[in-house]
């Protein structure tokens, strides 16, 4: 237990240095932000114009799916603002022979790799998600109480440890492949399946999406409770982040060991 | 010039080989891609009996074209070349006997081809799952393809332009994204351009990002007027030769920066 | 006709002075405070084809500046470069057809592909005969012992194994000039002198112009014929090795082993035919010409003061040569006035 506290304080501290550097990058800084919305905007468009096809898709109006939208929104915000450094492995640790440096660190290679996320712009990402879930509560009337807000701030930690985790797992192919990080450009995509329910899915990915891969649980879930639609799903998530989390890091031990006894 | 010039793509075309496991994510992930989109639609056509206006065979094979075409509407050098402006590669490169702009043509050419390769795979795989739907005769297709060939130098451009942000930038990752995006949002990878509102479709008319997907895919589906395809490669032509002085005029400005001031 | 022709060079960076603090930072970004530095101040030499030039200084003295001027790569602020017939800056693709370059640890090799590709890659951009290409190849794979590492990704050699790739990447095209920027950083010393070796007989060969930078000065004592020494972007020597040592270097250095000594030596005793370069309890560096005075004449002096154990002697160097003009001791007086004169001699 100690372990993983001195782990996690070593991680806040690295968060504070690259917050740091960030800043002395400020053109990089505002683009990244502009790009974020830019992004942000790709998903919105299309949704209105989904919606100007239709009054409802598998049941959920559009305010509801916006809804929706901004609780994903809010969880791959927090995530990528303290994950975001795996996505640099292959293009700034591989490419540069710099890993090894990494690998010479009396601190676990992934704690030196996640704390290095740099990804300052994705608080972006986090506002505009908080902005549109606080609008679509208002629009919807869904009284926010206490407990509500308690509930959105744990659902949404838990839902971007989840994605967290499944990055983890994903960062492994960085080990052999070149170019990592368009794969992991194609995993914002993957989010995208957490943006609308999932009745909408064939049987095959919403098993893969609640079992495998379990992005349901990181908004779907979550904002069907605080719609007031029943369900017990929601409680299982805290457990499917940890035990998310102990598959994700003893699959990167493991392709760690592999790629050290391969070497480069 | 050419030979050498294929030479380039071919050495990054193996680099590409020298990942096997890229063809195969690169694959998975362009198909991830699309399939949200293609349910959203599904679900919307079983409740409604209409997919913005096409049968959903339509729509179904417009986003698997859009994702077979996309990778080659998107993929490029700038990241290999703000690479090579940071860590000062750059400097190795300038020495070659070709100029820069040709070198990195060449090995756009490999990511071109890899692009290809990773599209016609996609195609193959989703045409097992989805019934779609072929062009109607040879020539749709043929100008389907001329019109993709078209769209090369364009994307390059767009690709040296972004990478030479790099010369001012400790990273282009946020330039790189405003360029996806951009593309995504113009060429119709969201969505088909009519569904979009006619004041956007008017702007889009205008910029050279829908020719790079969805004017291919539609002469693809047998939309597109004969007459239309003249305007478009004359509009292609012309924005190649704006966008290949903006881009030189770019890079030039930022060489001779760091040949007064040092790298 | 000289290969290579450097008239008045002269060239000035201009950087932003950085400032402390927020208020620094803030003060910088509205209106910057720009600092001149004169990297490379009014140079002049010629190199014929053929030479084998040792372009020597300390670290800032402007030698990175000079090669990338030369190469093209830099602007000069102002004066004249004349490569091959060609104005590098001007003509840079074209210069680049003829010349090679090594620069420290960047490389013109394919990092994840195995050599013999970028070797393939290279003879296509250079256009080089095939029959030229083989020739080179087999010669080069011979002198450098390449045989093993073609098929090899980049990315798995050291840097010895790299250096030497990239060496014969450089001459593959048989350029007429070749810039070395540090070739031999951070080798061991059997790279080294295979290095060295190679550059030597390619240069026997094929008349390559070569112009070597290097912190190395076993490097320029195996490879050059030629000298320029630069100074704080001056050329303060500009001649033959072999000359700037029989002008500079005819001392001899003897480290004495001494004992019993108590008091400073170099206070007590005043000579003008030796010098004491150091000094400490147990051990004496001295410094002296032969033909003007002996070792036994000086250990007869030493011993006045103290108990001589033991004696190492050895002729003085490139590098003890250097350390002397870096130090100052030509800087002072007549001496610098004769480097200088002979500077301008040469040209």
């Amino acid at each position: 237990m100690k372990k993983i506290l001195d782990n996690i304080s070593l991680y806040l501290s690295f968060l504070k240095i690259s917050l740091k550097e960030i800043l002395i990058y400020r053109l990089d800084c505002i683009v990244g932000i502009i790009s974020q919305l830019i992004v942000q905007a790709v998903s919105l468009i299309f949704i209105f114009i989904v919606f100007q096809n239709t009054e409802n898709i598998a049941g959920w109006n559009f305010r509801q799916i916006l809804l929706l939208y901004g609780v994903t929104r809010i969880a791959i915000g927090i995530s990528g603002y303290c994950f975001d450094g795996l996505y640099d492995i292959g293009p700034k640790y591989m490419q540069n022979g710099e890993f090894d440096k990494i690998l010479l660190r009396p601190v676990h290679p992934l704690i030196s790799i996640i704390g290095a996320s740099r990804e300052f712009v994705s608080l972006a990402d986090f506002f505009i998600g908080l902005g549109i879930t606080i609008y679509m509560l208002i629009e919807l009337s869904i009284p926010i109480t206490i407990l509500l807000v308690v509930k959105i701030i744990f659902f949404s930690v838990i839902g971007a440890l989840i994605i967290g985790a499944i990055n983890t797992i994903f960062s492994i192919s960085s080990f052999w492949t070149y170019k990592s990080n368009e794969v992991i450009w194609s995993f914002y995509n993957i989010y995208a399946f957490a943006e609308y329910p999932i009745d909408i899915y064939n049987r095959f990915i919403k098993i893969l999406i609640t079992l495998i891969l379990p992005f349901a649980f990181v908004a779907y879930y979550p904002t069907m409770d605080y719609l007031g639609l029943n369900n017990y799903m929601l409680y299982l998530s805290p457990f499917i982040a940890i035990i998310l989390w102990i598959i994700a890091v003893k699959l990167w031990n493991i392709a760690l060991n592999k790629y050290r006894s391969t070497g480069t | 010039m050419v030979q050498t010039m294929i030479a380039l793509g071919k050495m990054q075309l193996k680099r590409y080989n020298i990942y096997k496991s890229n063809f195969y994510l690169f694959t998975f992930n362009r198909i991830i891609e699309v399939v949200v989109y293609i349910f959203v639609w599904q679900a919307i056509y079983y409740q409604t009996g209409n997919a913005g206006g096409f049968t959903i065979e339509e729509m179904t094979t417009y986003y698997i074209l859009v994702i077979t075409f996309s990778s080659f509407a998107l993929w490029g050098i700038n990241e290999d070349m703000a690479h090579s402006i940071r860590n000062g590669q750059i400097n190795r490169e300038l020495l070659n006997p070709i100029s820069y702009f040709k070198y990195y043509f060449g090995v756009n050419l490999g990511e071109l081809a890899f692009a290809t390769v990773v599209g016609f795979a996609t195609f193959i795989i989703c045409s097992f799952f989805w019934q779609l739907v072929l062009p109607v005769n040879l020539l749709d297709f043929i100008l389907c393809i001329f019109v993709m060939i078209l769209g090369v130098p364009i994307t390059f451009f767009i690709q040296m332009i972004v990478g030479t942000v790099g010369f001012y930038t400790n990273s282009i990752w946020g330039m790189q994204i405003l360029r996806k995006a951009i593309i995504q949002i113009f060429s119709g990878i969201i969505a088909p351009i009519t569904l979009f509102p006619l004041w956007f479709q008017e702007i889009s008319k205008w910029l050279p990002f829908k020719e790079l997907i969805y004017t291919p895919v539609n002469i693809w589906l047998g939309n597109v007027e004969m007459n239309e395809i003249f305007f478009i490669i004359i509009k292609q032509i012309i924005w190649g030769i704006i966008l290949y002085f903006i881009a030189r005029i770019f890079f030039n400005h930022a060489v001779k920066n760091i040949t007064i001031n040092g790298g | 006709m000289p290969i290579i022709e450097v008239k008045n060079l002269v060239k000035q960076y201009k950087i932003i002075e950085k400032q402390d603090g927020l208020l620094g930072y803030f003060k910088n970004l509205i209106k910057p405070q720009y600092k001149k530095i004169i990297a490379v101040n009014n140079i002049n030499f010629e190199i014929k084809e053929g030479e084998l030039v040792g372009y020597i200084g300390e670290n800032g003295a402007g030698k990175s500046t000079t090669i990338k001027m030369l190469t093209g790569l830099l602007t000069p602020t102002s004066g004249k470069i004349v490569v091959n017939g060609l104005i590098p800056n001007e003509k840079r693709i074209q210069n680049n057809k003829n010349i090679g370059a090594v620069f420290g640890q960047k490389t013109q090799l394919w990092w994840d592909l195995p050599v013999i590709e970028s070797f393939r890659l290279i003879k296509k951009i250079f256009k080089i005969p095939e029959n030229e290409y083989r020739k080179n190849l087999k010669r080069f794979t011979e002198i450098l012992d390449l045989e093993d590492l073609l098929d090899k990704q980049v990315k798995n050699l050291s840097l010895g194994q790299k250096m030497r790739c990239e060496i014969a990447a450089t001459f593959l095209h048989n350029p007429k000039i070749v810039y070395l920027d540090e070739p031999t950083i951070g080798l061991d010393v059997f790279v080294k002198e295979n290095i060295r070796k190679f550059i030597k007989e390619i240069n026997k060969e094929k008349k390559t112009t070569v112009i070597l930078t290097t912190h190395d000065l076993k490097d320029i004592e195996d490879v050059c014929d030629r000298i320029i020494l630069l100074d704080r972007g001056q050329i303060i020597y500009d001649g033959e090795k072999q000359k700037f040592k029989d002008i500079y270097g005819k001392y001899t250095l003897a480290e004495i082993i001494v004992s019993s000594k108590n008091l400073s030596v170099k206070d007590k005793l005043q000579s003008n035919v030796f010098e004491i370069i150091e000094e400490n309890e147990k051990e004496m560096k001295i410094k002296f010409k032969h033909d003007e005075t002996t070792i036994v004449k000086i250990m007869n002096d030493i011993s006045e003061y103290c108990v001589i154990e033991d004696i190492h002697m050895r002729e003085s160097e490139l590098e003890d040569i250097l350390k002397e003009i870096y130090k100052g001791a030509y800087k002072n007086g007549a001496n610098n006035d004769s480097i200088r004169k002979n500077a301008i001699k040469k040209i």
